[in-house]
């Protein structure tokens, strides 16, 4: 319901448009009306891959090309009707999308921008070589209809408004949906949603394969509109930076941002090309760049957020985001978070055995078992570069072992990859935080508490949950970015809680504390650990580890020097040499 | 040149162009690889913020840096224009064939997209053995796209991915 009302300004704006469209009658402005129609489409299309996710595609035209052509053979060779086509073209833009997607997502940042360019103009050549430099629909004039061939020019634009609104309500559904979280979360800190549970690759697939349909949609009803193809018109590079320019204008990841681009460039540019073009031929093209450059400097991240950043400041009381968790079930209780069954506490969950890691020469972890038993908290001490995190890296699937196993509850997990060992239940926090920056602390935690439930009700519950028992609460709805490195670690630590870990790794999360914000973090651990919650903690500060954990592991240069209990290994020679270094053994023991 | 079997012809204002290219190349290895201008520039893309702490104006090191590269395609311009047609819309088919050698070659790397560029150059020529004209340039980026996926980084670029 509160969906729909914040569309409300988008379906103002779309009967609007509708009421423009059918007072003109010029058919070259009519043209114009649709146009803005079909890149604000296409826009909306990039914005879903790379608007989202952040991973930056330089070859949109690929899928819009390869719809363009589907009208443009479908109805030459197949005599099929543009109605059947269209939507033929979005499954094959989508399929085009897995494809493309299955083995380029390998690749990041910059490399998949460009490994991107390149589909499209492979593709340019391809349709060259295949003969098809100019397709032009056949004329079908007896049957408009069926063959979309409307001689009154406002039928194009009224589909393309009602494609556009369907596209608009897919996006909104994905905003605010799992769907978009996972994808805003991919976008700040892959990692950290691979480690929250986030299953990253299927979730690209997803994306690239809805944006790859939305692309071929629109790309077949532009051959439709125009009635002649060429590869340079629909698989060229101006193509794909139509819809770069018109989303970076208006605005990153908002619905809003493809419209506002497309209906102010498209036009300028008609009207700067009428106006201008024949006073001093070519002069549009240098103002419009111009304009776009001017624009791209003064607000990055297009034109929306810095209206909406005005807004903000000037009036504030009318954007109010609506608190995040309003009455979800904020009486914490302990049965909740744990998994831990009181019956099997002292069962061995998680065994490590003869476990190695090398890099290169180094052996970072070398031939380290240990065994972790339900309910207790188990510290992990060491030197620095005792390959402590790498440990855990190895036990949340970030690096794959070179050898040995990794049991939790008897079943092997090596080679798992992260979000299936989140999902088995290891959860973790890390030495570099990760959080999702520009996220509030309620969705943090809620990409954490979707390892658990597809359901947003009860993700929600979780999350408040987890907050609630971090004593983060009344931070929820700040955005992450704000906080301070202890609150940082806290809501972390929630984010990892959210999923209901069966066993939490903390990866020095008293690091860069002062000593009140490390004792109320060691407070917070304590009373999780009290509920039974199973605990590995990397920790520097041996005054706290000796406060927190119920046995130790000494890791030195990779393997496991001590396993026993914290007095005996304070106390242990080895351990002392391995800490001080062998001069200060005497000053130790006496 | 070696008798009437063995002949290569040789256009006197492509050799110069070469050359001049050649040149161009080693000028800019030495001023990136010795000079103090080089290393700042280096240190400003390596780390940005650890240039800052060792007195480097990174601000002004990336816009040096933009410079030098638009002036050195401005010279790769001017050569090009002695041999081929060109009109205000040539640079986009040069500009991707360039992207794909540098890549190839390795981001970052001075000597890189030398061996980037001699690639592209070659599988473009030579594909044509196999392939019909029209399918050269699709050869560009099929194997582009092998490369990319095989070792990402290019061929003497480093992984540059911190954890």
């Amino acid at each position: 319901m509160q969906g729909l009302r914040s569309l409300a300004p988008f379906f103002i704006f779309a009967g609007a448009y509708a009421l423009v469209t059918l007072l003109v009658t010029n058919s070259y402005y009519q043209l114009m009306l649709t146009m803005v129609l079909v890149w604000a489409s296409f826009g909306l299309s990039w914005n879903v891959l790379s608007g989202y996710t952040g991973l930056v595609s330089f070859g949109h035209a690929a899928f819009f090309g390869i719809g363009a052509y589907t009208t443009a053979l479908g109805q030459l060779h197949l005599d099929l009707s543009p109605w059947l086509l269209i939507p033929v073209a979005g499954v094959l833009g989508g399929l085009a999308g897995l494809l493309i997607g299955l083995p380029t997502f390998r690749l990041r940042g910059v490399y998949f921008a460009l490994a991107m360019l390149a589909y499209p103009l492979a593709l340019l050549y391809v349709f060259e070589w295949l003969g098809y430099q100019e397709v032009t629909l056949p004329m079908k004039r007896d049957n408009a209809f069926a063959y979309m061939q409307f001689a009154d020019q406002r039928t194009y634009t009224i589909i393309a408004l009602l494609m556009l609104i369907l596209f608009v309500l897919m996006t909104r559904w994905l905003e605010r949906t799992r769907f978009g979280l996972a994808l805003l979360a991919i976008k700040q800190n892959e990692a950290a949603a691979e480690a929250a549970g986030i299953n990253t690759l299927a979730w690209k697939l997803r994306a690239i394969a809805l944006s790859g349909a939305i692309a071929g949609m629109v790309g077949a009803f532009y051959a439709v509109v125009l009635l002649v193809v060429t590869p340079v018109s629909v698989f060229g590079m101006l193509v794909s930076a139509q819809a770069l320019t018109v989303t970076l204008f208006g605005g990153v990841a908002t619905v809003w941002g493809p419209v506002i681009g497309a209906g102010i460039l498209i036009p300028l540019s008609e009207i700067l090309h009428a106006e201008l073009g024949h006073v001093i031929p070519g002069i549009q093209g240098v103002i419009f760049g111009i304009a776009i450059v001017i624009l791209i400097l003064a607000a990055p991240e297009g034109l929306f957020w810095e209206v909406r950043d005005f807004i903000q400041k000037r009036w504030p009381h009318l954007i109010s985001k609506p608190k995040f968790f309003v009455g979800e079930a904020v009486g914490a209780n302990a049965a909740e978070v744990s998994r831990a069954e009181p019956a099997t506490r002292g069962n061995i969950i998680l065994e490590v055995r003869d476990l190695s890691r090398s890099f290169g020469g180094l052996k970072a972890v070398d031939r380290v078992s240990f065994a972790v038993r339900e309910g207790e908290v188990l510290g992990i001490i060491g030197p620095n570069g005792a390959g402590k995190t790498t440990v855990f890296n190895l036990l949340n699937g970030f690096l794959v072992p070179d050898s040995g196993q990794i049991l939790l509850d008897g079943k092997d997990m090596v080679g798992r990859k992260p979000h299936e060992l989140c999902a088995a239940g290891v959860g973790r926090t890390f030495q570099i935080m990760r959080p999702f920056a520009r996220m509030a602390v309620a969705e943090n935690v809620m990409v954490g508490a979707y390892a658990l439930t597809p359901d947003h009700a009860e993700a929600k519950r979780l999350a408040a949950n987890a907050i609630a028992r971090v004593g983060l609460l009344d931070s929820a709805d700040r955005i992450a970015g704000e906080l301070t490195t202890a609150e940082l670690r806290l809501m972390e630590l929630a984010r990892a809680l959210a999923g209901k870990p069966r066993i939490l790794l903390l990866d020095e999360t008293l690091a860069g504390l002062g000593h009140a914000e490390a004792e109320a973090v060691i407070g917070v651990v304590r009373k999780l650990a009290a509920e039974g919650i199973t605990i590995v903690i990397i920790e520097h500060t041996m005054q706290a580890m000796v406060r927190l954990a119920d046995r130790f592991v000494v890791l030195d240069h990779g393997a496991v020097l001590v396993d026993g209990p914290p007095q005996s290994v304070i106390k242990d020679p080895r351990v002392i040499e391995a800490y001080l270094g062998r001069k200060w053994m005497d000053h130790a023991a006496s | 040149m070696w008798g009437d079997y063995l002949s290569v012809f040789v256009n006197k204002s492509r050799t110069i162009s070469a050359l001049l290219s050649i040149g161009a190349i080693i000028v800019l290895t030495i001023l990136m690889n010795r000079s103090r201008l080089g290393k700042a520039l280096r240190a400003a893309a390596d780390n940005p913020e650890a240039a800052t702490y060792m007195g480097i104006d990174v601000d002004v090191a990336h816009r040096i840096a933009f410079a030098l590269g638009v002036s050195i395609t401005a010279i790769a311009g001017g050569l090009l224009a002695v041999n081929y047609p060109f009109h205000p819309y040539v640079g986009l088919e040069y500009v991707i064939i360039m992207y794909a050698g540098v890549v190839l070659g390795g981001l970052g790397s001075i000597i890189g997209p030398f061996w980037g560029g001699m690639t592209i150059g070659l599988v473009q020529q030579l594909s044509t053995l196999v392939l019909p004209t029209q399918l050269q340039n699709t050869a560009i980026f099929v194997v582009f796209l092998l490369i990319i996926f095989l070792r990402p980084q290019g061929f003497f670029g480093r992984v540059a991915e911190r954890t």
